[in-house]
C-alpha cells in the first residue's frame, strides 16, 4: 500500500481525542445541527422500490475521457477550478476533453416493507435505505475529497483493496457504487479488490437482491461511460448461490446457522470450479454478501475469513486484515455502542482504515460511541464539515478510525 | 395518513380551554403539554430520535433565553430586552462547575454569536452539552429579535432513555384554531421521527399545567 496514514491526515480532518470530545460534540451539534423537520432519516418508508441518483463529478467524467481519448471540448474551463494544480496541467498537457452531460448512476433499491413493519422481528432497522448513505457513497466517488486517494488512487503493487461494510442495510449502494471500475486505468482492473458487505442474517436477502440487479447494470452503464464494449463482469458466491436457491428452496434463508454453513458449501463449490476459469479469465471486483452480527462478531468475522482468505490460494496466503472498513449510519443507540466499537476492533487491523458516515441523531449517543472508540484504543478524526458535500453540511458527521499507534506494534 | 382527525383534537382542545378558562382559571399563564406514549419500540435497537420543528406560534411567550454575544450581539440583546454574556462574563464564571450548571438550569436556550461558539466549550465546559443546550449561532447580518422568535417556537422531540416525552406546544392564551394548529404540526412531525409512523404511537394526550388531560389518540 503506498497511501499512508499521515499522508492521509491533512488539515481536513481534526483529532478527536478525549479531552476535546465533549468541545467537539458541541460545535457540531450548534454549528452543524440537522435542519428544522428533519425525519428520522429514511427516504421514504412506503415505497417498496426507491430510484435513487448518484451524481458523478464533473471531473469525474473527465478523468474517465480521458481514459476514452476523446476530443477536448470547451468544459475544460469549468472544470479546470475543481483539479488541481498538477492536473491542470496535465490535462492542458494531453489536450484531454471533458465531456458535457452531468452524469448520475442510477440505482433501483428494493426496501423490505413488511419487515419494517414486522412485529415479530425486533431489529429492523436495516429493513430501508437511510439518508447518508447514498451522500456518503456520492462523496467518497468525488474525486478530490479527503478519501479519494485512499480508495481509488495507484497503489503500487496493484493490488485491489479489500473493503468490507458493516450495518450494510438492505441498499447494497456502497458496494455498487465503490466497485465502480471508473477508476480503473486498465480493462477489469478495479481499485477494490473485494467488497464484503454484511449485516444480520435477516437482512441479507433483500442486500443480496439489490446487489444482484444495481450490479450489472451499472457496470454496463460505467463499461459504456469508459467506451468499452463489455462491462467487467464481478465475482461472486454468494449472490450466485441467491439465486439459484431462491427458487428451489427458500426455506434455506431463515436462522443465520443455514446462511452461514451455506457460504462455506459455496466456498468449496467455487473453488472446484473456480481453478480454471479464474486463469483464463481476469475478472472484476469480488462481490459478497455475508452475515456479521455484531452482538457475535467473533464468530461471524472469522466464518467470513474462512470465506475469503482460508484458501490455497498462495496469493493471499498471511494476508487477515482488511484495508478498508465502511459503515453508514449505525451510531444511534446506545445499547449497540459496545457491540459496534468492539466489531470494529476486531476488524481493525494494523493497516485498516476504518470510515464512517452518520447522521447526527441524539448528541449523548454521538458522544458516547467516540468516548467508547478511544478507550478501546481506536483513535479517531472528524473530516471538518467544509470538506462534506453540500449536502451533508446540516445534521451529518463523517469520521475516520484506526487502530491506536501504540497499539499497532 | 395522519391517525388524527382536525375535528376531533378540535373537540378535546375546546373542552381543555374550557377548563381552564371558567372551570378552574389559574392566574398564570398555563401551557398547554402534548404527552407522548410509545409502543412497539425497541429500545435496544431502534434509532433515537431527536428533531426539531417550528410552529406557527411560540408557544411558551415566557420562556427564558441568553445570549452569548460579542460585543455588537450583546448590545442588540441588551437593547431587545434579553440577557446577556460577553466573553468576559462567561471567563468571570471561571469554570466553576456549580455556576456553569446554575447558569445551564436558568435559560430554557441559548444563542451565541457565531464567531464565539467555538469559544464557549472551552469557556463553559461540557455542562452545556450535558443538559442538551447548544445555542444557536446568529450572526451580525441575522436579525436577533427574529432568531430569539425562531429560538423560541421551535420544539424539540428527543428520546431518553424511557418510551414517553412531553412537550410545550402551546398556552391557554391562544385561541383553538391556534392550538389545533399547534398539535397537528407537532403530533405529524413527531410521528415522522418515528420508524413505524403510528404503529409506534401508543397514546397523544393534551393537558394543561394544572387542568386534566384530553387523549387524542
Amino acid at each position: 500500500m503506498t497511501i499512508t496514514f499521515d499522508a492521509l491526515l491533512d488539515d481536513r480532518l481534526e483529532q478527536v481525542t478525549l479531552d476535546s470530545t465533549s468541545e467537539h460534540i458541541f460545535t457540531l451539534f450548534s454549528l452543524h445541527k440537522p435542519p428544522d423537520k428533519q425525519n428520522l432519516g429514511y427516504i421514504s418508508r412506503t415505497a417498496h422500490t426507491l430510484p435513487i441518483l448518484i451524481r458523478l463529478h464533473a471531473s469525474l467524467i473527465s478523468e474517465l475521457a480521458s481514459k476514452s481519448g476523446q476530443q477536448p471540448s470547451n468544459l475544460e474551463h469549468h472544470t479546470s477550478l475543481l483539479l488541481s494544480k498538477k492536473r491542470r496541467r496535465a490535462y492542458r498537457h494531453k489536450q484531454l476533453c471533458i465531456p458535457s452531460e452531468a452524469i448520475s448512476v442510477e440505482f433501483e433499491i428494493h426496501q423490505s416493507l413488511e419487515l419494517l413493519n414486522s412485529q415479530q422481528e425486533n431489529s429492523t432497522t436495516g429493513a430501508v435505505l437511510w439518508q447518508i448513505t447514498p451522500l456518503f457513497a456520492e462523496w467518497l466517488l468525488t474525486p478530490g475529497t479527503v478519501f479519494h486517494n485512499l480508495l481509488f488512487g495507484e497503489r503500487e503493487n496493484g493490488s485491489g483493496l479489500d473493503v468490507i461494510e458493516i450495518g450494510a442495510g438492505t441498499s447494497g449502494i456502497l458496494a455498487c457504487a465503490l466497485s465502480l471500475p471508473l477508476f480503473a486505468h486498465y480493462e477489469n482492473d478495479s481499485k477494490i479488490g473485494s467488497y464484503i458487505a454484511t449485516d444480520q442474517s435477516h437482512i441479507l436477502r433483500t442486500l443480496k437482491k439489490n446487489v444482484g440487479s444495481n450490479m450489472p447494470v451499472i457496470q454496463q452503464m460505467a463499461a459504456h461511460l469508459m467506451h468499452r464494449t463489455k462491462a467487467t463482469p464481478y465475482n461472486s458466491v454468494t449472490l450466485d448461490a441467491h439465486d439459484k436457491n431462491s427458487q428451489d428452496d427458500p426455506g434455506e434463508w431463515k436462522g443465520h446457522y443455514n446462511v452461514r454453513r451455506m457460504a462455506k458449501q459455496d466456498l468449496h463449490a467455487h473453488h472446484a470450479r473456480g481453478s480454471h476459469s479464474s486463469e483464463s479469465e481476469k475478472s472484476g471486483p469480488r462481490i459478497e454478501v455475508l452475515e456479521l452480527d455484531w452482538e457475535h462478531a467473533k464468530t461471524d468475522i472469522k466464518d467470513i475469513h474462512d470465506c475469503l482468505w482460508t484458501s490455497q490460494d498462495e496469493a493471499i496466503v498471511g494476508k487477515k486484515d482488511f484495508d478498508i472498513v465502511v459503515a453508514c449510519d449505525t451510531v444511534y443507540n446506545d445499547f449497540l455502542i459496545a457491540p459496534f466499537v468492539n466489531t470494529l476492533k476486531l476488524l481493525a487491523g494494523e493497516n485498516t482504515h476504518i470510515l464512517l458516515g452518520m447522521q447526527l441523531r441524539s448528541h449523548d449517543v454521538q458522544e458516547a460511541f467516540l468516548r467508547s472508540a478511544q478507550s478501546n484504543n481506536l483513535d479517531v478524526w472528524h473530516v471538518f464539515p467544509e470538506h462534506l458535500s453540500e449536502r451533508m453540511q446540516f445534521g451529518f458527521a463523517v469520521y475516520y478510525l484506526r487502530r491506536s499507534y501504540d497499539c499497532r506494534k | 395518513m395522519s391517525k388524527i382527525t382536525v375535528a376531533g383534537v378540535r373537540g378535546s382542545v375546546s373542552e381543555l380551554l374550557d377548563y381552564s378558562e371558567n372551570t378552574k382559571k389559574r392566574n398564570f399563564l398555563e401551557t398547554v403539554e402534548l404527552q407522548v406514549g410509545l409502543k412497539n419500540y425497541d429500545t435496544q435497537r431502534d434509532k433515537r430520535f431527536s428533531g426539531t420543528v417550528k410552529l406557527p406560534q411560540v408557544p411558551r411567550p415566557n420562556m427564558t433565553i441568553c445570549v452569548f454575544g460579542d460585543a455588537h450581539d450583546v448590545d442588540r440583546a441588551k437593547h431587545i430586552g434579553v440577557d446577556a454574556m460577553s466573553v468576559d462574563d462567561l471567563k468571570k464564571l471561571n469554570k466553576n462547575k456549580k455556576l456553569i450548571k446554575k447558569l445551564a438550569k436558568k435559560y430554557n436556550a441559548f444563542i451565541a454569536s457565531e464567531v464565539l461558539i467555538k469559544q464557549v466549550p472551552r469557556l463553559l465546559g461540557p455542562q452545556l452539552s450535558k443538559a442538551g443546550k447548544f445555542p444557536t449561532p446568529v450572526s451580525h447580518a441575522d436579525d436577533l429579535y427574529g432568531k430569539i422568535t425562531e429560538v423560541k417556537s421551535t420544539i424539540k422531540f428527543q428520546l431518553k432513555k424511557v418510551l414517553c416525552l412531553a412537550v410545550a406546544v402551546g398556552n391557554v392564551g391562544m385561541d383553538e384554531d391556534q392550538l389545533v394548529t399547534q398539535i397537528m404540526i407537532a403530533s405529524n412531525f413527531l410521528v415522522s421521527l418515528l420508524k413505524k409512523h403510528w404503529q409506534n404511537v401508543g397514546s397523544l394526550v393534551i393537558k394543561s399545567s394544572m387542568g386534566p388531560s384530553f387523549r387524542i389518540y
